[in-house]
């Protein structure tokens, strides 16, 4: 259901929801537990709408592992406030470590919040958001329509890139390239034979891609009709006014506590 | 006779256990012997580029074993290279992995690789150079100035420059035209005979090899369909066409003659055989 809502009331519910956690207060555990506690049902709620396995969500978080423990060690250390325990040089406060749990949550939830937007909506779809909903910024001359292009060819080439590394990355190696062993500068020199052929390619794909587009007379984002028109619908409209809703009670939850 | 290559029910499973599980290789087994010249034929996507990577270790079975000169080649997965340098592999469009800044440099870039001396590396790139049939004048040239040939050319010479005991070309051939083909094949064979290299070819067109090669293998669905001569694998004509392949034009000439009652035997496939047939075919019928 989540996959099939428009992408624009999808981006505006994901920003509604970031600025909602930053807003969100934990300057008391109460407040902490209250704001936080009500974002992660909702995003609860949305992931079992949307059926996307809570595992996937949590293999979402494994590459950023590192940036939250090194949230929470700072935070635990470099709080002032009560001292619980000293060791050496670093002091353990007790702000510190409920500031650095509620830090950890409040990350994970970023994450994994934003993320359920891209695994609900195709990159097409949300290039297609976003140039609707930033077009107003035409008047001003933002060229917003091949800003967004842009974008969507650089998302459709991405796998197209990493298959290209590997071939060359392979055919390197049979010729007794040595990607794996060496010290730092003998490794990056390394990749010189990689980069090279790389880039040749991505600009004859360039090249080659500008002209398919001229021979189909593309000529930018003027008069264009699309295949899919955005339109929005009434389950559009009531998801709206859920995240406003949601958005709501966490301001209201920090400032009525 | 000693067996270069042999291959022990290899089987290749790409992304296995996910939904995009596919099987490219399955239980596969040969052998081939030193100084074979062997044509592997196959549909696209047939699982040809997946096994030939095998055989330098590019691709690591799923199960299965590979054996170079008898040795199992991941026996000591640090010592790969080694096999690298006596299994030269050249891809398709080999002219997309050219990155140096002349074409000497490019070219000497797998023989810097096997730590030789700068003289035997200038003697194996002059001799390479030779072996395409493009001339010495190029080496100081920019490989991107150069023609699309040309270019393939050079990608070829940067691997035969490490003078591989054994050499797998990759469809070397596609993109070219006619007289480009017929060159690149003819320096291909050179190399065979004058290296007594045993050399595998991949392609999907029997025009190329059937002239050339002394055996073919053809793959299916990740299979081995047929193994054997040009002459035995041609006579399966009906098995090739069910494999996505056809048999060079000359054979089905051949095999819409025999159809028509005419007796003629039908694993032809180069124009001076069925020439032969045909003149054997007509003393007969001039004797009646
Ligand atoms: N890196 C990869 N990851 C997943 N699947 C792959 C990969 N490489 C190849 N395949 C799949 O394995 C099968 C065999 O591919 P392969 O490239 O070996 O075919 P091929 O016979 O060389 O075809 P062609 O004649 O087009 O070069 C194909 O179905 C392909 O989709
Ligand atoms: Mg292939």
């Amino acid at each position: 259901m989540i996959h099939k809502l428009d992408p624009r009331i999808k981006l505006i519910a994901t920003f509604l929801y970031i600025v909602a956690i930053f807003m969100a207060k934990s300057d008391t555990i109460t407040h902490g537990i209250v704001s936080y506690g009500l974002s992660l049902l909702w995003l609860f709620i949305i992931t079992t709408i949307s059926k996307i396995p809570i595992k996937l969500m949590l293999k979402g978080l494994k590459p950023l592992l590192f940036i939250i423990v090194f949230t929470a060690v700072l935070n635990v250390f470099y709080t002032p406030g009560r001292v619980l325990f000293e060791f050496y040089f670093l002091h353990v406060t007790y702000e510190g470590i409920v500031l650095a749990f509620f830090m950890v949550i409040r990350i994970i939830l970023l994450i994994t919040g934003t993320s359920l937007l891209t695994y609900t909506t195709s990159p097409i779809m949300l290039t297609d958001g976003i140039e609707t909903l930033l077009n107003p910024l035409k008047k001003i001359k933002v060229p917003v329509h091949e800003l967004s292009m842009m974008m969507t060819i650089a998302l459709r080439f991405i796998p197209t890139l990493i298959e290209e590394t590997e071939k060359i990355m392979n055919a390197q190696k049979a010729r007794g390239a040595d990607f794996e062993s060496g010290n730092l500068i003998e490794r990056a020199k390394s990749l010189v034979p990689i980069l090279i052929p790389l880039f040749v390619s991505a600009f004859r794909r360039a090249d080659e891609l500008a002209i398919a587009m001229e021979c189909r007379l593309y000529q930018g984002g003027e008069g264009r009709t699309r295949l899919k028109e955005l339109r929005l619908y009434k389950i559009d409209y009531t998801a709206l006014f859920l995240c406003l809703i949601f958005f709501f009670f966490i301001i209201a939850s920090g400032k009525m506590l | 006779m000693l067996n270069v290559i042999e291959v022990k029910n290899l089987t290749q499973i790409y992304s296995a256990d996910t939904p995009f599980e596919q099987v490219a290789i399955f239980n596969v087994s040969f052998q081939i012997s030193k100084g074979e010249f062997v044509g592997i034929m196959g549909h696209t996507g047939s699982g040809k580029s997946t096994l030939v990577q095998h055989l330098n270790g590019l691709i690591k079975p799923t199960s299965g074993s590979v054996l170079i000169n008898g040795e199992d080649i991941w026996a000591e997965p640090k010592e790969i290279k080694k096999f690298r340098f006596k299994v030269g592999m050249v891809f398709q469009y080999p002219e997309h992995q050219l990155f140096e800044e002349t074409v000497f440099a490019d070219i000497a870039f797998g023989p810097k690789n096997m730590r030789l001396s700068d003289e035997e590396v200038e003697e194996r790139v002059h001799e390479a150079i030779q072996f395409v049939g493009l001339s010495p004048d190029i080496l100081d040239k920019s490989p991107f100035d150069l023609s699309g040939g040309q270019k393939r050319r050079v990608a070829i010479a940067g691997v035969i420059a490490m003078r591989p005991d054994i050499l797998i070309l990759d469809e070397p051939t596609a993109g070219l035209d006619p007289k480009g083909r017929e060159e690149i094949l003819s320096h291909i064979s050179e190399y065979h005979k004058k290296q007594g290299a045993t050399v595998l070819f991949v392609t999907h067109s029997m025009e190329d090899i059937a002239r050339i090669v002394d055996r073919i293998i053809v793959i299916r669905r990740g299979e081995i369909l047929l193994d054997g001569t040009p002459k035995e694998v041609f006579s399966e004509a009906y098995t090739l066409k069910k494999a996505g392949l056809t048999v060079p034009q000359i054979t089905s000439v051949f095999i819409r003659l025999k159809e028509m009652g005419i007796p003629v035997d039908t694993s032809v496939y180069t124009v001076e055989q069925a020439l032969d047939q045909l003149v054997s075919l007509k003393g007969r019928r001039s004797s009646y």
